[in-house]
C-alpha cells in the first residue's frame, strides 16, 4: 500500500505542477493581451488559448483537491457516529462518489474520440483540440485513482479500528 | 414515476448522501446523472455529462476563479491581513469598541483580497482576536465581531460566491461584483453601528484603545497603500469596462505578485504555498460546480422549476411574499448546510421562479449570497463560528454565538434595507 501511495503522490505532484503551470501561463497570457490592447495592438486567438489553458488548470485542480481531502462535505451526521461506522460510511460514500467521476471520465473519452474523428480544431489558431480533451480525461482518471486509493485507505483504517479499538495517527 | 416525483426522490437521495458525508459536488453529480439517465436515457445522460463538463472547463468566464484566488493567496502570503488590521486599529482603536470596529474595517478590506468569508474569519481570528482580548474586550463582542466581519467577504468583490452564482445562472460576474460594493460597505457600517450600540449599553464591553496622532495615522496608511491601489485598479477596471472579470483576475494576480515583492514579503516558499493553495481551492469550487451543473440538467428535465412557477402563479401570492418565503428557506437550510451547498442546491429550483416573477437576477443573487452568509454565523452549523472556535478553542461556542446575535439583527435590517431599496444593489451594475 505504501508503494501505491508513494506512486500516487508522485503522479498527483506532476498533475498539480501541470495545473499550476497553466494557471501562471493563463495569468501572463492575459496580462500581455490586456497590456498590448491598451496600446492598440491585438493578438487574435488569445481568448481561445486562454480557454484551452483552463482545461488542465481546472481538471488537475480537482485531483489535487481530492488528494488533499479538500472537497466540501457535511460532517454533521458522521461526526456523531462511532469511529468504525464513520470510516465505513466514509469509504462507502467515497466509492459511490467515484462512480460519478468514472462517468465523467468515460463521457470525456467518448467526446475525445469524437473530436479525433472530426479532427476538431481551435477557432482562429487552428491547432487540434483533441489532445486537450484527452488531458481532461487523464486528469479525471487521476481523480478517480485518488478516490479509489482513499476508499481502500478508509477500509484499512476501519479494519485497524476493529483490531485495535483505536485509530492510528498515520 | 412521473418526472416531478423522480425529481423529489432525487432531492431526498441527494440530501441523504450529503448527510452521510459524501462530498457535496460528488453527490449532486451522481444524483443528477442517475436521475437524467432514468428520465431520458443512459446514452443521453453520458452525452450530457461529457458536454457539460467540457463546456465548463473551457468557459472563459470561469478563469475568474483560479486567477482571483491566486491574487488572494498571494496577498494573504504577504501578510496583508495584519497590515489592514493595524491601519484600522490606528484610526478607530481610540473609540469605545474601536478595535472591534477596526476588525470590521479590516475584514472588509481583507475580504476584497481573499474572496472568502471563511478565510477572512480565520485571518482576523488570528490577528484581531488576540489584540481585543489583550485590551480586555468582552469575549462575546470580540469573537462576534470577528465571525460577523468575515461575512462581509461575500459581498465585497471579488466574491467567490458571486462567481459561483454567475456561473450557475449565466449572470454577468462583472455585474455581480459591482452589485456587491454598496451593500458590502453598508453592511460594514451597520456592523460598526451595532458595535457602538453594544458598547453604549455596556461600556466595559469595548474599552478605549491607545491614542495615535494624526501624523501616525497618516503614516500608517503607507502599509496598505499599494493594496488599495491594486483593488481600485482591478475593480475600477471592471466597472469602467477596461477589462473583463477574467482579465481583472489576471491583472490582480500579477499586481499582487508585484506588490508582495515590493513589500519584500514574497519568498519562494510563500509563492509555492500560495499557488498550491490556489489549486486546492479551485479544485474545491469546481468539484461542486461540475456536480451542480449535472444536477441542474436533471432538475430541468424533472419540470419541478416549471411546476413551482405554475403553483406560485396560481396561488395568488404577491411576488414580494414569495421572495420573502424563498429567503426564509435559506435560514432553515443554513442550519445544516454550508453556503456553497445551499446555493448550488437551491438555485436550479428558485432562479426560474424568481426571474419569472420579475425580480432582477443580480438583486436575487445579492440577496441569496447575503442569506447564505447569515447562516455562517447562526447555529447550529455557523461555519465562521466553528472556524473561530478552532482558532480560539478556549472560547465556548455558546459565547461566540451569543456575540454574533447583535450582528444577526443588523443583518436582518440590512436585508430589509436592500429589499426596500433595490437601487442600492442595482445602481452600480447599471452604470
Amino acid at each position: 500500500m505504501r508503494i501505491i501511495e508513494r506512486l500516487l503522490r508522485g503522479i498527483v505532484t506532476v498533475g498539480a505542477f501541470t495545473g499550476v503551470a497553466c494557471i501562471i501561463a493563463l495569468m501572463f497570457l492575459t496580462v500581455v493581451t490586456v497590456s498590448f490592447r491598451a496600446i492598440g495592438i491585438a493578438f487574435p486567438g488569445t481568448y481561445t488559448l486562454a480557454e484551452i489553458l483552463l482545461i488542465p488548470s481546472i481538471s488537475f485542480s480537482l485531483a489535487y483537491a481530492a488528494y488533499e481531502g479538500a472537497h466540501t462535505r457535511v460532517e454533521l451526521v458522521t461526526s456523531l457516529l462511532p469511529p468504525r461506522l464513520a470510516r465505513l460510511l466514509d469509504a462507502l460514500m467515497l466509492a459511490l462518489g467515484t462512480v460519478f467521476w468514472v462517468v465523467v471520465a468515460y463521457a470525456g473519452t467518448l467526446e475525445a474520440l469524437k473530436s479525433a474523428r472530426n479532427q476538431e480544431q481551435a477557432p482562429i489558431l487552428g491547432f487540434p483540440v483533441t489532445p486537450f480533451r484527452w488531458m481532461l480525461v487523464i486528469a479525471i482518471s487521476l481523480l478517480c485513482l485518488v478516490l479509489v486509493v482513499q476508499v481502500v485507505q478508509a477500509l484499512l483504517r476501519t479494519r485497524q479500528i476493529e483490531e485495535t479499538g483505536e485509530e492510528s495517527q498515520s | 414515476m412521473t418526472p416531478v416525483v423522480t425529481g423529489f426522490v432525487g432531492l431526498i437521495g441527494l440530501f441523504s448522501l450529503i448527510a452521510f458525508g459524501m462530498p457535496i459536488g460528488f453527490a449532486m453529480g451522481l444524483v443528477g446523472f442517475l436521475g437524467f439517465a432514468y428520465l431520458i436515457s443512459f446514452h443521453a445522460a453520458i452525452i450530457k455529462v461529457g458536454v457539460v463538463t467540457f463546456d465548463l472547463s473551457t468557459n472563459y468566464a470561469i478563469g475568474t476563479v483560479p486567477l482571483f484566488l491566486f491574487m488572494a493567496h498571494i496577498l494573504f502570503a504577504s501578510g496583508i491581513g495584519r497590515d489592514l488590521y493595524d491601519v484600522a486599529a490606528c484610526w478607530l482603536g481610540r473609540r469605545r469598541g474601536g478595535l472591534a470596529m477596526a476588525t470590521i474595517g479590516a475584514s472588509s478590506g481583507f475580504a476584497a483580497a481573499s474572496a472568502s468569508s471563511i478565510a477572512t474569519t480565520a485571518t482576523m481570528g488570528l490577528v484581531a482576536l488576540p489584540e481585543m482580548r489583550k485590551h480586555n474586550y468582552d469575549v462575546s463582542l470580540a469573537s462576534g465581531s470577528v465571525a460577523a466581519g468575515g461575512t462581509i467577504g461575500s459581498l465585497i468583490p471579488p466574491s467567490g460566491m458571486f462567481i459561483i452564482y454567475g456561473i450557475l445562472t449565466e449572470t454577468s460576474i462583472g455585474k455581480m461584483f459591482a452589485a456587491g460594493i454598496i451593500p458590502g460597505i453598508l453592511l460594514a457600517l451597520f456592523y460598526m453601528v451595532t458595535i457602538a450600540l453594544v458598547c453604549r449599553i455596556n461600556p466595559n464591553a469595548g474599552p478605549r484603545g491607545p491614542k495615535y496622532s494624526l501624523r501616525e495615522k497618516l503614516v500608517s496608511l503607507k502599509k496598505t497603500g499599494e493594496v488599495i491601489v491594486l483593488f481600485m485598479l482591478v475593480m475600477g477596471g471592471i466597472l469602467l469596462g477596461w477589462f473583463t472579470p477574467t482579465e481583472a483576475g489576471a491583472m490582480g494576480a500579477f499586481g499582487a505578485i508585484i506588490v508582495a515583492s515590493l513589500r519584500r514579503r514574497l519568498n519562494w516558499k510563500a509563492l509555492q504555498e500560495a499557488i498550491y493553495s490556489t489549486l486546492k481551492t479551485t479544485g474545491m469550487i469546481f468539484g461542486i460546480l461540475f456536480g451542480a451543473l449535472v444536477f441542474n440538467s436533471f432538475i430541468t428535465v424533472t419540470n419541478i422549476p416549471l411546476n413551482i412557477v405554475g403553483f406560485v402563479t396560481e396561488s395568488g401570492f404577491s411576488p414580494f411574499v414569495v421572495l420573502l418565503l424563498i429567503l426564509s428557506v435559506y435560514l432553515v437550510l443554513g442550519m445544516v448546510l454550508d453556503a456553497s451547498a445551499m446555493m448550488t442546491l437551491t438555485i436550479p429550483l428558485f432562479f426560474p421562479l424568481v426571474t419569472n416573477l420579475g425580480f432582477d437576477a443580480v438583486l436575487f443573487g445579492v440577496l441569496v449570497v447575503r442569506m447564505t452568509e447569515i447562516a455562517l454565523i447562526t447555529p447550529p452549523v455557523g461555519m465562521n463560528v466553528y472556524v473561530l472556535s478552532g482558532i480560539a478553542p478556549d472560547i465556548p461556542l455558546t459565547k461566540i454565538f451569543k456575540g454574533t446575535l447583535p450582528f444577526v439583527m443588523a443583518d436582518a435590517l440590512h436585508v430589509a434595507l436592500l429589499l426596500a431599496f433595490p437601487i442600492l444593489v442595482l445602481w452600480l451594475p447599471s452604470l
